[in-house]
């Protein structure tokens, strides 16, 4: 099975964590209808449930997994799977407090979207590894909050059915994230390239992968060019234009997830 | 405590690294203690050098910093054991570990890894792969009042020992001359 | 439940220079775990990589549980058969074509030494007893050398190896022990803690010459040359041993005047290595005393492989260093197997014999009668001999092929039964070194696994279904056990030697066998003679030059195949032996041809290549790995390497010598001669 329910986990909670975010800012800074916030909620809510669930799958003992709780003092692991969980409970909790105006939900939207934001880093800190080297740096933490910054807007712009003014700055918002995404990802490959050992090969890997094309296709160059096209020909995007862009970009960074596994190499005796 | 390698003597026979599995009839994959051929280029000549290596029981092991179960130990006597009844394979000390020391166990579902022959030490047997080795290239050595000079902590091919800080210590190979054919 | 625990003893029985003793820990009727015995003088209760692997060969999934029967031979459709069928079907094949033919000369038996003990050649006793029947004879492995010492010293003893660890120069000549004999280093580093050089000679920098202080490389085969260029050096500096020439040799002033006849520059370029670098090694020839010169098998495996012993010999002997304590010239060590008498191999029968190293060729040109039966004992025929192209020919018309093994193999494939065996826990047996002096024993640690039959419980068995098929159709005995074979064996000569009353108390310790702790001490040699012999009548009326001479090399043929193929033994496997085992393999470098840079370049290889390896008897496929260890000319590829049967490239070209010692003349193995492509492009 691989690296696969790690691919599935980390793309797909850091969905979650983006669409918390985006939801809990919204309500904190706009209105929402009642019904659609909780149902984007119970969704959200899920998806951080199937992820874990995912996650297991990566694991001898999924049904030992209870004790991965227990290291938080130096391991990321540990902490990433707390702050996960509490995630789940928070959103719940935030689920239930959907009914007319609560200035507590709004409070308590606060406080999600910062444990997101954590949990999302502790997900990146997992790879910071000096075993490693490419990814003993910021790069996991960057790339995985991109993840999370890309996707989550999107998915909840969709699931809200927003079509107001908020629709078209997330509409650039993503736009703008997309960008920086690519500017860091041509940045983070050049470095590897120009590295040595095990950096080096790690990037050559990327680049020599059948995977990176696509995936700067999917993930970057077809979305921002659809971006480019529509605000050159003064078009705002409609819901299907941004269902499409979502999906490309899930693909891309389900790609790109991939590539982050197995294209890195580890330090190893230099044998034969 | 931890290992020293003379290299010097090591002729890479691997005897230690099958001695390692015949005492624990380890799977046939997992190898606990691995013989490297060292790449020719690590060298100026093409030299036929070999690192005998298991767990380094480092000072700053990464596998138990990272380990969410806390699988690992650090022994007073600075043995890393991994506990296999807490361990769940997660196979995060493997990405971890700069030297590819926890080995996963398709069978067991969970990681292993060379605890020093524990088990033996206590018993005051040697390890089993020192005892195997034909020509007492390994041994373990106690740091506690170590005094003896002229060991190097990293030799080519051994990546950096500064992340993890291995107790592993090694003899440098004596290169000899080589006279080759005119043609 | 009671715990029933006891240690037996062990000796491994692969033919292999160290044959080391082992102690086997059995709880409740199964091994836990194996040791080396300490009580072993020479191996000093270490194992090598492989022995320490045995376990899982004794209890490996993939041995063979039953006997089998193919039905069509390589189609791999294998049928469990009971040992009854399976006798019957042996011993109505034996008697159906004796009664056909008039003789049971159609029965052949192709026996080598993948079992060394002594007792694991029952099944040739047992074809001894049939009536006349077709053997081979000869050895694929060290025959050359074997002759070639025997014409210089008269037999093929050596010192007691530990005598190693007193030599003030020790040269590993085409030996790689740090491979194939890692006990012997203990001595050799003893010896370089005392202050003695350790030169290893080698075409091919190997992992011994790597701890070496010294290594020379030579081109492959032309030792013989190094070895008179040495002699010439010495002998012009007049720094020979006077003395022992006079006294203890026979022709030196005949040898003498040969060498002066020489040319220096010829024989340095025939060996590949500058006048200078002779030189300075002649010079420490001279001021290190004693010289140990090891001889490798791998030298002798050429066209010319007899005689670049012998220059080798006479080296040793001009330089004084025979019979000295941590000197001399040492090959082999023939006299603990010939300790025994082989009783059960006694034939009254007059056999007809092949060339072991021309199996292929003369089996089919046997006619009246041909073989119609194959017995395959303690090999893997199909892997490890030459010629394969003709040999798969020639088993066209046999009509039944039998192999005794543990595991399936490539000769299993072309077989119809297999027989399974037992290891040699299972089993009762001793096993002499001939490299060390030491004799062990092998004590039935567990009984037989599965259905599998020791050689001498099968050729037991076959002689009873023999008898009761017909009356008298088999002499071999139908009863008995190994106990009794070995105490036919051991007489008082033999106990007297090995200071035991009885073989059975060798359950205690191996035993060291008091013969000479170092060869030729007196100085009497066993040649007609008396005498070292530069000058061996011997070898004339065998054919050979009298003095150590040497032949054109063999070449390639101009412009083809022009890069020689060296296939030494790989530090994982002997011969095809332990590469089944999943321990071994994943410890074992991924079977691959090493070539030079230089060469790589010129035939655009890269390590990682796949490639093309052939010549007129076959190609083979498989990675290159470029090298600097390896001459420009060379191409090194390792044999072992699972069904990649390296041996399908070999011409099956004998030696110069070999048939004094073991009937036949050797195989000339690496003089073999291949193209090599990228198979890429
Ligand atoms: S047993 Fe000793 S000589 Fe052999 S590989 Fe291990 S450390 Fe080296
Ligand atoms: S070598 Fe690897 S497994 Fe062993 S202590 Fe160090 S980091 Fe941990
Ligand atoms: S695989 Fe086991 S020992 Fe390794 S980090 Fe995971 S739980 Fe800990
Ligand atoms: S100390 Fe024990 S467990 Fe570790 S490598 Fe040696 S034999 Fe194996």
């Amino acid at each position: 099975m691989g690296e696969y329910p790690l691919i599935l986990f980390t793309v797909l909670s850091q969905l979650s964590a983006g669409a918390a975010i985006t939801l809990s800012l919204l309500d904190y800074f706009t209105k929402i209808d009642n019904s659609a916030g909780k149902k984007s909620t119970l969704v959200v809510l899920v998806m951080i449930a199937l992820s874990l669930g995912i996650s297991l799958l990566h694991l001898g003992h999924p049904f030992n997994a209870y004790r991965a709780l227990t290291n938080i003092g130096s391991s990321w692991l540990s902490r990433e799977a707390i702050l996960f969980f509490l995630l789940g409970i928070l959103l719940l909790v935030y689920y239930f407090q959907w009914k007319e105006e609560n200035s507590f939900r709004k409070s308590l939207g606060l406080i999600i979207s910062v444990v997101s934001v954590l949990a999302v880093v502790s997900s990146g800190m997992v790879y910071v590894l000096p075993a490693v080297p490419a990814w003993n740096n910021f790069s996991p933490i960057l790339f995985f909050l991109f993840t999370g910054a890309a996707l989550g807007p999107m998915f909840i712009l969709l699931m809200l059915k927003l079509t107001n003014g908020a629709f078209s700055r997330l509409v650039q918002f993503t736009a703008v994230i997309l960008a920086a995404s690519l500017m860091c990802f041509i940045v983070y490959v050049s470095v590897l390239l120009s590295g040595s050992g095990a950096s080096a090969s790690t990037g050559s890997q990327i680049v020599g992968s059948g995977i990176f094309w696509p995936r700067l296709l999917v993930n970057w160059i077809l979305p921002l060019g659809i971006f480019a096209w529509l605000t050159f020909k003064r078009i705002s995007p409609d819901r299907k234009v941004v269902c499409s862009l979502f999906v490309m970009v899930f693909i891309g960074e389900l790609l790109g997830r991939y590539l982050f596994y197995y294209a890195s190499v580890a330090l190893k005796v230099a044998g034969l | 405590m931890g290992f020293l390698v003379d290299a010097e003597r090591c002729i890479g026979c691997h005897a230690c690294e099958m001695a390692c599995k015949n005492e624990y009839q380890s799977e046939p994959n997992v190898r606990w203690r691995k013989v490297y051929p060292i790449n020719e280029t690590e060298y100026s000549l093409p030299e036929r050098n070999h690192l005998s290596l298991a767990c380094n029981h480092c000072e700053k092991p990464e596998c138990l910093r990272v380990c969410p179960v806390r699988a690992y130990t650090k022994r007073e006597d600075g043995i890393v054991i991994h506990d296999q009844g807490r361990c769940i394979g997660c196979k995060m000390c493997a990405m971890a570990c700069p030297y590819e020391v926890p080995q996963y166990n398709v069978r067991l579902k969970k990681m292993e890894k060379c605890n020093l022959c524990d088990g033996r030490l206590d018993q005051g047997l040697k390890t089993a792969c020192e005892a195997a080795c034909p020509v007492e290239a390994l041994s373990v050595i106690d740091f506690n009042g170590f005094t003896k000079y002229g060991f190097v902590i990293a030799l080519p091919g051994f990546p950096d020992p500064s992340i993890t800080k291995p107790t592993t210590r090694f003899i440098k190979p004596r290169i000899g001359a080589q006279v080759r054919r005119d043609q | 439940m009671l715990k029933k625990e006891r240690i037996t003893r062990h000796v491994c029985p692969r033919n292999c220079y160290d044959t080391c003793a082992i102690l086997a820990q059995v709880r409740n009727g199964r091994i836990v775990n194996i040791t080396g015995d300490p009580a072993h003088g020479y191996t000093r209760g270490k194992l090598c990589a492989k022995g320490y692997s045995y376990l899982r060969r004794v209890y490996s999934p993939d041995r063979i549980k039953q006997p089998l029967r193919q039905c069509g031979r390589g189609s791999g459709h294998w049928v469990p058969v009971s040992w009854d069928y399976a006798l019957e079907m042996i011993c109505q094949k034996i008697l159906d074509l004796k009664h056909r033919y008039g003789s049971t000369l159609p029965v052949c038996l192709n026996k080598y030494s993948g079992n060394f003990g002594l007792l694991n050649n029952a099944i040739e006793g047992l074809f001894n007893q049939l009536g006349p029947t077709t053997q081979v004879l000869g050895s694929p492995c060290w025959s050359a050398g074997l002759d070639a010492q025997t014409f210089d010293f008269g037999n093929n003893y050596n010192s007691n190896p530990e005598n190693l660890r007193k030599a003030g120069l020790i040269l590993l000549w085409g030996v790689n022990p740090v491979w194939t004999a890692v006990h012997s280093l203990p001595y050799i580093y003893e010896a370089q803690k005392e202050g003695a050089k350790v030169i290893t000679i080698d075409p091919i920098f190997s992992e011994t010459a790597k701890k070496s202080d010294l290594y020379f490389q030579v081109r492959p085969g032309q030792d013989g040359y190094l070895a008179l260029a040495l002699a010439k050096i010495i002998v012009e500096a007049e720094k020979e041993d006077k003395q022992f020439l006079q006294n203890y040799s026979l022709g030196w002033d005949e040898f003498r005047e040969y060498l002066k006849s020489l040319n220096l520059n010829k024989l340095s370029r025939e060996c590949g290595l500058n006048q200078q670098a002779i030189k300075f090694l002649a010079g420490l020839l001279i001021n290190h005393s004693p010289v140990f010169i090891w001889v490798g098998f791998g030298m002798q495996r050429y066209a010319n492989g007899g005689q670049n012993v012998r220059a080798i010999d006479a080296l040793g002997a001009l330089t004084g260093n025979l019979g000295k304590a941590g000197g001399g010239v040492h090959y082999a060590n023939l006299r603990i197997w010939n300790m025994f008498k082989f009783n059960f191999h006694k034939t009254g029968y007059k056999n007809r014999y092949l060339n072991i190293n021309r199996f292929a060729e003369e089996l089919n040109q046997l006619q009246e009668p041909p073989v119609k039966m194959l017995w395959i004992a303690n090999r893997n025929l199909f892997l490890q001999d030459a010629n394969l192209r003709l040999l798969y020919q020639a088993i066209k018309e046999i009509e039944l092929i039998i192999t005794i093994e543990e595991f399936m193999t490539e000769s299993t494939k072309y077989s119809d039964l297999v027989l399974p065996t037992t290891t040699f826990f299972e089993e009762t047996d001793v096993v002499p070194g001939y490299w060390h002096h030491w004799l062990a024993l092998n004590e039935q640690a567990v009984p037989p696994l599965h259905e599998a039959r020791s050689d001498l419980d099968i050729a037991l068995m076959v002689s009873c279904k023999m008898n009761s098929l017909e009356q008298g159709s088999c002499t071999f005995p139908q009863s008995g056990d190994a106990s009794s074979f070995l105490d036919r064996e051991f007489d008082d000569q033999a106990y007297s030697l090995l200071g035991i009353r009885h073989w059975s108390d060798l359950k205690d310790s191996p035993a060291k066998v008091n013969i000479p702790d170092v060869c030729w001490e007196d100085r009497i040699f066993e040649t007609p003679s008396g005498k070292f012999e530069f000058y061996s009548q011997r070898a004339e009326q065998a054919g050979h030059p009298l003095m150590p001479a040497l032949k054109e090399q063999r070449k390639p043929a101009a412009g083809k195949y022009d890069l020689r193929l060296l296939s030494p033994h790989s530090q994982h496997s002997i011969n095809s032996q332990f590469q089944n085992l999943d321990w071994i393999k994943a410890i074992k470098p991924e079977p691959a041809v090493l070539i030079h840079p230089d060469t790589a370049l010129l035939k655009s290889i890269v390590s990682g290549s796949m490639v093309r390896i052939l010549n007129d008897y076959g190609e083979i496929v498989l990675k290159a790995a470029v090298s600097g260890a390896v001459p420009r000319d060379v191409l090194v590829c390792y044999q072992g390497i699972g069904d990649l049967n390296i041996n399908r490239l070999l011409s099956g070209e004998n030696t110069d010598m070999g048939s004094i010692v073991t009937g036949n003349h050797g195989l000339a193995i690496l003089d073999t001669f291949v193209d090599i492509e990228n198979q890429t492009d």
